[in-house]
């Protein structure tokens, strides 16, 4: 389990993570959801022991990564833009991480990178952006690491590969109880795969954890009405988080017992009533308007 | 284990540093073959290890190009991203780093020395017995230099985040000391002490401090003669000065590895001490150095005491101050870091301005006592004066300047060093001069250069304004035993016999066929002419001839200027068949070219060409060789005017240039 703690970074001044406190349980994959400048970033390079916190601790199964080989043997970060040396292939990156993840073994890596059809000679300065991260994540996953910490990691791969890599992630969470951290700007990216959630905002934690779970008494009813005013009389009577009037045309996330709130709709006399499923972006924004926050900021 | 593990994965990585490599290896392989083709023609003057300026110059570069090469990676920040998140420690990664390049240096060093100690025994047999100790000193003093160089690059850049503060940081490193002693305080000095000639504690400051300086000091750079070099050792305050700066910048460079924080990357400095002691240092440089170029552009200096003080005062402060915070303001632009409290920024300018004034302070301060200063007879050992222009032809005395630093007034102070008659008879001219100083403002006539060299092992220099007067008093010093036996060394010799006697009288030379007893009655009748010599009697009087005394032993040339007024001396040349008082145009002259020259450039249009016997003839004893311009105060030269003489040698009946001065009418 990946614990952070009240973690806290400063840069020349600028908080850059504010006080986030988390818990990624094994076994999942974690979103870390946020706009440019939110903190993720900066939160996964503080846990990949890249960066100190300045204030509060970050730990993997109890230990401090930052400076402790042993427990870093466990964490493999995948940054944005990888590092790899000049002229060098996957072939010689894979032989440099052998050195330093023993459970990676090259077969491996030439196994999947033939899987997705890269050659593993050339060098890696010849591939595309999304080849590049096709061959970090091959390694990544062949590092054989407990923690996998990603940072836009879908960024630039094409839907099929996206698609791959999904699954490659849920066969290794399921198989070894594998445990990734995710930090994307985009929820549709997440919204299919992570269990749970962070929501980062300028440096601070906004919301965490499975926001479907925390969604349960939160219902998207849309219904047609004969004449309009129909969202404010309801409002009156009901907890409406958020309510759209199309002409006749009513979208409503209300909170409370699904039976009492279709009770007061049906009383209003509509047309149609009907519960509709509701996408993880609407969870958040239902979430979040419950808070009072306001969540176009922090979505994009 | 594990840690052995690490660090041997991370030798191979740093192995990946093919730059290194590629400097050591090529810059050693050059430098062996260059240096075994130099010894192949030369091993008299060629030198493979200690007093090879071109292995320092390799030693110095690679220290830096390696710590560039092997450091870099701190200011690339997805380097730094990719090496902190793999499991290993940092210092794992900085310490393998610099073993990595430890070792690409030594390797190809002790093998590049190795071979050219072989290969010099092979070819110069008097090498054979110091090859061994030769070998392991240049091994053992340019390693120094290289670790010297080597630590200070890993210094700056683990001190900055970017390569152009690297770089500047590495220039203050490199050049402050430069500026501090050669471009503030000998301007200071010049202009504001009076005195003032040179500060030795100054020069071995700059040596200890400045690093190029004190490599050069520790590798034997300016040492040419090949006995001195094979042997030579550098000083013991050298060594540790060398060692001092070399753990001060591995401290240094520890304690920076342990703090450096993985997001100063990118920033000007990594550390905001580094930062504010780079802002704090070259403030208060730039406002000293504008005082020291008012200085310079006014001529400003601190006359009439305390009460002539007040006017460089206010110039060099305003001077000070207005530098001082614009470079600070400058260096707060290019530096800035957001959430520093302004109140400190302006404390700092506070404190900048506060050292250059206490520094500006201090010189006009110390200005009167230094000046002031003249040591008890008691305590000097030994005195070194240099009178400018006397015992010295033009040449010589027209690059002297009164304080400013001079090999001709260095090389006289070593020649007229005094510690008996010469001594006491200096130092009570001295007191003389500088009673009369204080006295009177008579008009300077020349200066002096004098090195108190005291009991305690000081040295202690100091350059006195000269007025006529004193210039003459100086007869008393002049006419010491002392004087004489440095002034004409001749006087020393014991024994003629040995000696090859050749007469000069500044267009041919002869050698005088002399039996031994005339030899021994020349050098008997020179020494009693040298002994009844007074300063007066070389007023206006151009020596008429040299007499060149070559021992046949040591193969050592003395020469002694011969005067007309050397009666015993010229009687006895006149024996041996010479002509003292010979005119240059006794000879057959084929042309005279007059020209008219100023401080050395020839004036257009001003060469007047004679050719015919008449127009030669009336120039006749007009000119006399510029040989013979020994004494520019007591018998100047029409300097202005300078003549080409050809005369003929009327054995041989070649013709010959002779360069001459027109003697003053």
């Amino acid at each position: 389990m990946i614990e952070i703690k009240n973690a806290v970074k400063y840069f020349e001044g600028n908080c850059a993570v504010n006080h986030v406190s988390l818990e990624i349980p094994e076994g999942i994959l974690f979103g870390l959801l946020g706009t440019n400048g939110a903190g993720k970033s900066t939160l996964l390079r503080m846990m990949a022991g890249i960066l100190k916190a300045d204030e509060g601790e970050i730990l993997f199964d109890g230990k401090s990564g930052y400076e402790n080989p042993e427990c870093k043997a466990e964490v493999c970060y995948l940054p944005d833009s990888p590092y790899y040396f000049p002229n060098a292939g996957l072939k010689e990156m894979a032989r440099f991480y052998e050195a330093q993840y023993p459970k990676l073994e090259y077969e491996s890596v030439r196994y999947m990178a033939d899987m997705l059809n890269l050659d593993v000679d050339l060098p890696l300065r010849t591939f595309s952006k999304g080849m590049k991260r096709q061959a970090f994540l091959i390694l990544a996953l062949c590092a054989g690491t407990k923690y996998l910490l990603c940072d836009e990691v879908f960024d630039g791969l094409d839907p099929v590969v996206t698609e791959a890599v999904k699954s490659l992630f849920r066969r290794e969470i399921k198989e070894r109880k594998f445990t990734v951290a995710v930090a994307s700007h985009k929820l549709q990216d997440l919204e299919d795969i992570c269990g749970s959630i962070a929501i980062l905002h300028k440096g601070g934690l906004v919301r965490a954890g499975d926001m479907r779970k925390k969604a349960e008494n939160i219902w998207k009813i849309q219904c047609v009405f004969r004449e309009t005013g129909a969202v404010e009389k309801l409002k009156e009577k009901l907890e409406v988080l958020r309510g759209y009037q199309d002409g006749y045309f009513v979208t409503l996330l209300v909170k409370g017992r699904l039976e009492e709130i279709q009770s007061e709709i049906w009383k209003l006399g509509p047309v149609f009533s009907g519960e509709m499923p509701m996408t993880l972006e609407e969870v958040f924004l239902a979430e979040m308007e419950e808070t009072g926050y306001d969540i176009r900021k922090v979505l994009q | 284990m594990i840690s052995v593990k690490y660090y041997s994965n991370w030798i191979k990585e740093a192995g990946r540093g093919h730059l290194t490599a590629f400097f050591c290896w090529g810059g050693f392989l050059s430098y062996t073959v260059f240096s075994l083709l130099q010894l192949g023609a030369d091993t008299e003057y060629t030198f493979f290890g200690v007093g090879s300026s071109g292995l320092l110059k390799l030693c110095m570069g690679l220290g830096l190009l390696l710590a560039a090469a092997e450091y870099f990676y701190l200011l690339q920040p997805a380097k730094l991203d990719f090496y902190y998140s793999l499991p290993v420690r940092r210092g794992t990664v900085f310490w393998c780093r610099y073993l990595h390049g430890l070792i690409h240096f030594f390797m190809p060093f002790i093998l590049s020395m190795c071979t050219c100690a072989l290969y010099e025994s092979s070819v110069e047999k008097r090498f054979l017995t110091e090859a061994g100790a030769y070998t392991v000193r240049s091994l053992l003093i340019f390693g120094t230099v290289f670790l010297l160089f080597y630590h200070m690059g890993i210094f700056v850049i683990a001190a900055s985040g970017r390569v152009v503060s690297a770089m500047g940081l590495l220039a203050v490193l490199l050049f402050s000391g430069q500026v501090v002693f050669q471009c503030i305080c000998a301007v200071y000095g010049k202009r504001l002490f009076d005195t003032f000639y040179r500060v030795p504690l100054w020069e071995r400051l700059q040596e200890l401090l400045i690093p190029y300086k004190l490599s050069g000091k520790l590798a034997g750079d300016g040492i040419y003669e090949m006995r001195k070099v094979w042997e030579y050792v550098p000083g013991k305050g050298i060594c540790l000065a060398a060692v001092f700066w070399i753990l001060l910048l591995l401290g240094g460079n520890f304690l920076m590895q342990k703090k450096r924080k993985t997001e100063a990357a990118g920033r000007m400095f990594a550390f905001y001490q580094v930062e504010r002691a780079v802002v704090f240092f070259v403030s208060v440089l730039a406002a000293l150095s504008a005082g020291s170029v008012v200085l310079s552009v006014s001529k400003m200096s601190v006359q009439g005491g305390e009460s002539g003080m007040w006017k460089p005062a206010l110039a060099l402060g305003i001077s000070a101050l207005v530098a001082g915070a614009l470079v600070h303001f400058l260096q707060q632009r290019l530096f800035r870091i957001p959430g520093v409290r302004n109140k400190k920024r302006f404390l700092q300018l506070a404190a900048e301005e506060a050292a250059a004034c206490i520094v500006i302070g201090s010189f006009l301060l110390a200005a009167p006592q230094f000046d002031a200063f003249l040591p008890e007879k008691k305590q000097v050992e030994a005195v070194g004066i240099c009178v400018s222009g006397l015992d010295m032809g033009w040449q010589e005395y027209k690059t002297l300047a009164r304080g400013e630093d001079n090999y001709t007034a260095e090389e006289k102070m070593k020649q007229y060093r005094f510690e008996a008659d010469g001594l006491e008879a200096g130092i009570e001219w001295i007191y003389k001069l500088r009673e009369r100083n204080e006295r009177e403002t008579a008009e300077d006539y020349t200066f002096v250069t004098v090195c108190y060299f005291m009991k305690n092992g000081q040295e202690i220099y100091r350059a006195y304004p000269v007025d006529r007067e004193s210039f003459h008093a100086f007869s008393a010093v002049y006419e010491s035993t002392e004087y004489k036996e440095r002034a004409y060394p001749a006087v020393l010799k014991e024994e003629a016999s040995e000696e090859r006697f050749t007469w000069s009288d500044g267009a041919l030379e002869q050698i005088l066929r002399l039996s031994d007893e005339e030899k021994e009655a020349l050098l008997t009748d020179y020494k009693k002419d040298i002994g009844e010599l007074k300063m007066a009697d070389l007023e206006g009087i151009y020596p008429c001839g040299m007499l060149m005394m070559e021992s046949q032993v040591k193969g050592k040339i003395t020469k002694a200027y011969i005067y007309p007024s050397f009666v015993n001396t010229c009687r006895s040349l006149k024996m041996a068949g010479i002509e003292p008082d010979r005119d240059i145009l006794d000879y057959p002259a084929e042309s005279v070219i007059e020209r008219e020259a100023l401080e050395g450039i020839y004036k257009p249009g001003s060469a007047l060409r004679c050719t015919s016997p008449e127009e030669i003839e009336a120039l006749r004893g007009r000119f006399v060789s510029q040989e013979f311009d020994v004494q520019t105060l007591l018998c100047p030269f029409e300097y202005s005017k300078e003549a080409e003489v050809m005369i003929e040698d009327p054995e041989s009946g070649a013709v010959k240039k002779i360069d001459c001065y027109e003697r003053i009418r």
